[in-house]
């Protein structure tokens, strides 16, 4: 069962673009409040509705694209639970996942080890003839991703958040 | 640096200086790290310095990524015994309590 490089070397553009989308949307709220607090003539309604028409049209095409990339994994997902053996397992869906949820510190070396494991985990299932565990794999993996995204904001971002708030008298 | 209760529990596994695979150290920690988390325990006790880590060699064509294996290093190894260290105060000051 032979798999294209191109699976575990995609780069992370979902990702990018969240954060672009993100930075542009913070400068234009602090640009914003700046104008409009300090007296300044405020940004004209033409430059708004442009701006929104941009993020409406940014939005849509957002969702389209997770739909149809979603729509795939769940086609590729449905095979492989219907035929795991002659399928490819569909391990897509956890890039994607990873693309947007991980830091991108973490990814390379979360990814590559979670898919190498899981690889190893199924031919192992599949050379036992163990089908239905083949097919629970797939389930366990997307858990996995998700409990590692889990794992970053418990012990990163809550455990920060939580000591800052004990800081407040 | 201090290390956190699974990255101690992590460089315990590791003391035996054998490389390990992150799965095989979730596998052999009876329950305390779980598979869905080490990945990102490990890249964490990577950047302190606490373990190093090397791709398995994988014959040419690879079928899949490589794994990597992990080993300890030395300051992981004085991250445990500062732990052995603290845990041993705090229980000979109880004593004396």
């Amino acid at each position: 069962m032979k798999r294209p490089d191109r699976e575990w070397t995609v780069k992370l553009k979902p990702r990018a673009i969240v954060q672009g989308a993100l930075l542009s949307l913070s400068l234009y709220a602090v640009a914003y409040y700046h104008f409009t607090n300090a007296g300044l003539p405020p940004i004209p309604s033409a430059a708004i509705a442009v701006f929104a028409g941009g993020l409406l049209l940014f939005a849509a095409v957002a969702a389209v694209a997770t739909t149809v990339a979603l729509s795939r994994e769940l086609g590729l997902w449905l095979r492989f639970q219907i035929r795991p053996k002659a399928s490819k397992p569909p391990w897509h869906l956890v890039f994607r996942f990873n693309q947007v949820f991980i830091p991108r510190r973490y990814q390379e070396e979360v990814t590559e080890n979670m898919i190498a494991q899981f690889h190893i985990d199924y031919c192992e299932a599949l050379a036992d003839k163990r089908f239905f565990r083949a097919r629970l794999l797939t389930v366990y993996f997307y858990f996995n991703a998700i409990g590692n995204v889990f794992g970053l904001i418990t012990s990163g971002t809550l455990k920060k958040i939580v000591t800052m708030w004990k800081l407040i008298p | 640096m201090h290390a956190s209760r699974k990255e101690l529990v992590i460089l315990s596994l590791l003391r035996d200086g054998r490389e390990r695979y992150p799965a095989e150290l979730a596998r052999g920690s009876d329950g305390a790290l779980r598979e869905s988390s080490i990945y990102v325990q490990l890249v964490r006790a990577k950047e302190k310095g606490f373990v190093e880590s090397r791709k398995e060699e994988l014959p040419q064509p690879a079928e899949r990524p490589p794994r990597r294996l992990y080993r300890i290093t030395g300051a992981g190894e004085r991250a445990v015994l500062d732990a052995q260290k603290q845990l041993l105060g705090l229980a000979v000051s109880e004593v004396e309590q």
